[in-house]
């Protein structure tokens, strides 16, 4: 009876055991399903679409993920990057706040995954990814990888995110047999998680012949910063290569760091201090900068007497890092130490200190730096000019307009600059009072602060100086007044031009010439005087008043010019044809083309081409107007570099036609890159653009320029077109 | 100087021990293999990596070129064939730094290498010149500003938008736009949108492939040696050459590489020289942990509320413009605020910038976009890079530079480095 009901038992058992199976098979087919088809739905498109995926991958729990990690296959077998898509976006999503029991089930699972998966680059992954989810569970298993020679960088990079007592335990454990390539990497986590019980198991190597397993030890010793290591540092200059003791004063300073931060601030002072003293040549002036930046640091005020004694150095570079530092300490008290100072030193290093103040805006030094700009050293008074505006006040402006006067080109410079800062209120009446009574260089730097601020109340002054002997003066005047005329100033600045015979000076006067014309509010009226003016001259002065128009534009200008283009004169023919070539508006185009067409000129023809097709590019016009506007100059492009500038011109036109036309100079050995190029930039979407040309005209043009390109990304971008446009089709 | 060199190795040690008790390290002077030279007026420099990038900066004005290094034999042949005669070829940067002979360190390596070779540099007692991005992470950049402070360096980052040169987009250089938001014309505070097609195509490049298949490494390549600091991952030629900023490891994408470009200028205009972002938002799909992929908008706001927008879809057709309360700046300084110009020129002009470097160096005064303006215009790039990975908001700590309350973008804040490589 017993047996029977022991087999009844049993029976049943395996019945249920049998059912589960079969279910269990059933959920394990649905959990693959599901997992193939998450995957499939990577990469998210954005952060809301990748949060869902993943949260339907934690919904699927351990069975769900240990699935997912199978898909992974060493690099090079093969493509698996949906799986990682996945596998890191369920690391992102379970690190957001609130999620620790999701995170943990994530990360166990991942370890669990570790020993499932088979390849070395998989397993890699899968540790990067602990790395950004693990926390104390992951120690132990991350442990196990520190003695592989592939594993070990990422395990011990995992470690050190995670950066517990544990962390630092297991990597010491497993340094003890660790091989050469892996200690390298654990001493060096080691030396990062500064680990003081490390000291004992990593000296020896600090003086093996392995020069990376040394280098490598003396930073960890140093960056520990344990009492024990310090003559292990002491003798890398002894036994090491020439790099490492180049290296061995930033790991003593390391070592000197961590001593002040452990307390041993009498430490740190002694080898900053010593550092100092010893290292005093000009190509290793960076030691004592960095000895002196890190007594500064822990010495704080008290290492004034250090920064005092530092300028006394006659290293520029290394004065300039005491003066860094003691702008970072300036106060009241300190400002009338540095002050004294000032007086005690060469005026190379006094005008070091006074750009210490002004950097630091410190008013204590307000009357020193006030004498300084008086100084009878040009160094002092350069210094001083910035530091006086940087202290500030409302007299700064009247005390440096003066210095003009007896100011070298050089400070005349600074002075402009430093007054330029200052409202136009402040300094245009100030500088206007004086033009007239300094001299020439000072003089310039006046006018040229007139028309930088628009002084057009003073238009008149600076239009006196447009006729001075000095050339300079003259130059600076006439380039100011572009700043500083007005429609009613047009009659003088044309007779003005009209009386200038100096090449570079008419230019400045043309500009002035197109501002005051383009004060004028009736567009059309703009170049009304210059028009009047042309028709009473002849030959270079008549080119003169020509070439402003392109700037100026307007219906009656633009018939004038077109007029001239015929003139007898060469000068007043090549000034229309460049004016004309230069028009703002498409309205020039059939002038333009009635040039190409009719001149016998080389050079006319270039530039009404070349002036055209900007035109035509600039307009606003669909691409097949651009494109019927193009056609009308093909057949006059003969030259080569004149078909160059049609392929410039077709580049911009998104059309097929424009495409085809670019493609017929493909076969021409002199266009292939440029025609090529065009192909390209004429087909392929721009920034911003969905759409390129799409067709199979489209195709067969680009699979032919794709012979022609030289460049293997561009290549690379075109192929990947060919292939957007067929499977559209397809 | 002569009696300087001629103290024998022996006597310095035994004068050091009697003078600085615990103290014997030799000065390089005294031990050092070229010895001591008084420094010249002519700056001299080395070239660390020389690719595409550092071919560029061989003919850089300013100093006389002495030293390339690359761990490519190609490019470091092909740089040895530019330079001409009297430069001399290393593998080993760490060998660069020991000629005392060079004044200047130019570092167009991978951004992977940035922070280590300019600490190295520092330590070693040379000024610097970095390509952007300045460092990969923000705690690299922290280290490398601490470095050239504390070794009283000059260091400079190769982008230059914010004193000269068109600002990509805006029409006009920085200047005036300087000048307009001191001014207060158009009030605070401001927003700031760039985009890309304003500019370079920056959001489009430098994306990374992820079904890389492992290849040999060419044999003229240290591969080891050219990641460095980063994991190791098998070798494929697109995470090398040209192609390596489309991955997390040794850059950000065209984000890390064109950002500073686009940032710095923005920063200095908003006057946030010595702060960074509170706030830090990235609209973009999901990342993939080793290669960059695309975004599509990030937004990062100061505490003062200033905003900076990268619209990467374009679609603020009219970007890239400057807005405030009182009034908006567009393209070519074009506005709405009527006579912008007339009203501005009764304003002060900006302080000037130092933008000669070779001066900066023999000055010692700081260049405009030194260590520390430039590690802060980074660090706008590396939040929108830690951003856009990470795919949700982010609150930041400008001051003590860490992410509030949130352990995995703080793990992004710092990166550990591959063994032998610390920082």
């Amino acid at each position: 009876m017993i047996n029977n009901r022991a087999k009844i038992i049993t029976f049943t058992l395996m019945l249920i055991f049998i059912a589960s199976c079969i279910a269990g098979a059933g959920e394990n087919k649905d959990v693959k399903v599901k997992v193939q088809d998450l995957i499939s739905k990577f990469p998210a498109q954005n952060t809301a679409e990748r949060d869902a995926l993943a949260s339907e991958i934690i919904k699927l729990g351990k069975d769900g993920i240990m699935e997912i990690c199978r898909h992974l296959i060493s690099p090079g077998e093969g493509n698996d990057a949906r799986v990682r898509f996945a596998l890191n976006g369920v690391a992102v999503y379970v690190n957001r706040s609130g999620a620790e029991n999701e995170r943990r089930m994530f990360a166990r699972t991942l370890i669990k995954a570790l020993k499932d998966v088979e390849n070395k680059g998989g397993k890699a992954f899968l540790i990067r990814q602990l790395q950004i989810v693990g926390k104390v569970e992951a120690v132990k298993p991350l442990s196990k990888f520190l003695k592989n020679k592939q594993l070990c960088e990422p395990a011990a990079q995992a470690l050190l995110a995670i950066r517990t007592s544990n962390a630092e335990k297991a990597i010491l454990k497993a340094l003890r047999s660790a091989d050469r390539a892996c200690k390298i990497t654990l001493i060096r986590a080691l030396g990062q998680m500064r680990s003081h019980k490390a000291v004992k198991k990593i000296v020896k190597y600090a003086e093996v012949k392995d020069e990376a397993l040394r280098r490598v030890t003396l930073y960890a010793l140093a960056n520990i910063g344990d009492p024990e290591i310090e003559s292990f540092i002491d003798k890398i200059a002894v036994a090491s290569s020439s790099y490492e003791r180049a290296k061995a004063p930033s790991l003593y300073l390391l070592y000197a760091r961590r001593a002040a931060e452990s307390g041993r601030k009498q430490k740190c002072i002694q080898i900053c201090r010593a550092l100092i003293k010893n290292y005093t040549a000009p190509d290793e002036n960076n030691i004592p900068c960095a000895a002196l930046s890190l007594l500064a640091e822990v010495l704080g005020g008290q290492a004034l007497t250090d920064l005092l004694a530092a300028v006394d150095s006659n290293d520029k570079v290394f004065r300039t890092k005491a003066l860094r530092l003691a702008e970072r300490q300036v106060s009241e008290s300190t400002a009338e130490k540095w002050i004294v100072k000032m007086e005690t030193v060469s005026p190379e290093v006094k005008a070091e200190i006074i750009a210490m103040f002004g950097r630091t805006g410190e008013k204590t030094a307000f009357p020193n730096i006030k004498q300084a700009l008086k100084s009878k050293y040009k160094a002092v008074r350069i210094a001083a000019i910035p530091a006086y505006v940087r202290m500030g006040g409302q007299d700064v402006p009247g005390d440096l307009i003066p210095l003009f006067n007896n100011a070298e080109i050089e400070e005349v410079k600074i002075l402009k600059e430093a007054l330029l800062q200052y409202p136009f209120k402040e300094i245009v009446s100030a500088a206007a009072d004086v033009l007239e009574d300094t001299p020439p260089a000072g003089r310039i730097a006046l006018i040229e602060i007139l028309s930088i601020k628009h002084a057009l109340e003073y238009s008149d002054l600076v239009f006196a100086q447009a006729k001075n002997e000095n050339e300079d003066v003259r130059r600076a005047s006439l380039a100011g007044l572009k700043n500083l005329v007005s429609a009613c100033d047009l009659k003088r600045l044309l007779n003005l031009l009209q009386e200038n015979e100096e090449g570079a000076e008419t230019v400045l006067i043309q500009n002035a010439v197109v501002a005051a014309a383009n004060c004028i509010r009736e567009p059309e009226k703009r170049a009304d005087l210059l028009l009047a003016a042309i028709d009473k001259t002849d030959g270079s002065d008549r080119a003169d008043l020509i070439r402003p128009l392109a700037r100026i534009g307007g219906q009656k200008a633009l018939l004038k010019t077109a007029e001239e283009v015929n003139n007898e004169d060469p000068k007043v023919q090549t000034a229309a044809v460049y004016t004309i070539a230069n028009w703002p508006d498409i309205t020039a185009a059939n002038q333009l083309l009635n040039i190409c067409r009719t001149t016998e000129e080389k050079k006319y023809l270039y530039l009404a081409l070349h002036g055209y097709i900007r035109l035509v590019k600039e307009a606003e016009l669909t691409p097949e107007e651009k494109y019927a506007k193009m056609q009308e100059i093909f057949s006059l492009a003969e030259e080569a570099e004149e078909k160059n500038l049609i392929l410039t011109g077709l580049e911009s036109i998104k059309t097929l036609a424009a495409m085809k036309k670019a493609a017929s100079y493909l076969d021409d050995p002199e266009f292939q890159d440029k025609a090529a190029w065009a192909v390209v930039r004429i087909a392929l979407p721009r920034p911003g653009e969905s759409n390129g040309l799409a067709g199979i005209e489209a195709v067969s043009v680009l699979k032919k320029t794709l012979l022609f390109l030289k460049d293997s990304n561009m290549e690379e971008q075109v192929k990947k077109y060919i292939d957007k446009i067929i499977s559209l089709r397809e | 100087m002569a009696e300087k060199k001629s103290i024998k190795r022996r006597d310095f040690l035994k004068r050091s021990l009697t003078t600085a008790a615990a103290f014997t390290i030799v000065p390089r002077y005294v031990l050092g293999g070229d010895g001591f030279q008084a420094p010249s007026e002519q700056l001299t420099k080395a070239v660390i990596g020389v690719g595409n990038m550092g071919r560029g900066h061989l003919n850089y004005p300013g100093a006389k070129l002495l030293a390339v290094c690359d761990v490519d034999e190609k490019h470091l042949k092909t740089a040895l064939k530019i330079a001409g005669p009297g430069v001399k070829g290393y593998r080993d940067f760490r060998e660069v730094l020991e000629r005392s002979d060079i004044d200047i360190v130019h570092i167009p390596t991978p951004p992977h290498w940035h922070a280590l070779i300019s600490i190295a540099a520092a330590e070693a007692g040379k000024d610097i010149w970095c390509e952007k991005p300045m460092t990969r992470t923000i705690r690299e950049g922290q280290k490398v500003v601490k470095a050239v402070q504390e070794n009283g360096r000059i260091f400079r980052i190769n982008t230059w938008f914010r004193f000269r040169d068109q600002f990509y987009g805006f029409g006009t250089t920085v200047y005036p736009l300087k000048k307009l938001v001191k001014s207060g014309l158009l009030g605070w505070p401001l927003k700031v949108t760039v985009s890309g097609a304003t500019g370079f195509n920056w959001k489009f490049f430098w994306r990374g492939k992820t079904d890389l298949v492992q290849e040999s490494i060419p044999p003229e390549l240290d591969y080891d040696f050219w990641l460095g600091p980063a994991p190791y991952k098998p070798y494929h030629h697109h995470r090398v050459h040209n192609t390596f900023r489309g991955y997390w490891d040794y850059d950000g994408g065209g984000l890390g590489d064109m950002g500073m470009h686009y940032l710095d200028p923005v920063q200095y205009l908003l006057e946030k020289d010595n702060t960074s972002p509170v706030e830090i938002e990235a609209d973009c799909p999901q990342q993939h942990p080793d290669a960059c992929g695309s975004w599509r908008r990030i937004e990062l706001k100061y505490a003062d509320g200033c905003k900076i927008i990268l619209d990467g879809e374009e679609k603020d057709k009219d970007a890239p413009f400057i807005e405030g309360p009182n009034g908006k700046l567009f393209k070519g300084f074009k506005s709405d605020i009527p006579e912008l110009e007339k009203k501005l020129a009764a304003f002060p002009e900006p302080e000037p910038q130092k933008e000669n470097f070779s001066k900066a160096v023999r000055t010692r005064k700081k260049f405009a976009l030194n260590e520390e303006n430039a590690h802060r215009s980074c660090t706008i790039v590396n939040l929108a890079k830690i951003a856009v990975r990470l795919g949700r908001p982010l609150h930041f700590n400008p001051k003590k530079q860490i992410f509030i309350r949130d352990t995995e973008a703080n793990r992004l804040i710092y990166q550990p480095m591959r063994a032998p490589w610390y920082l």
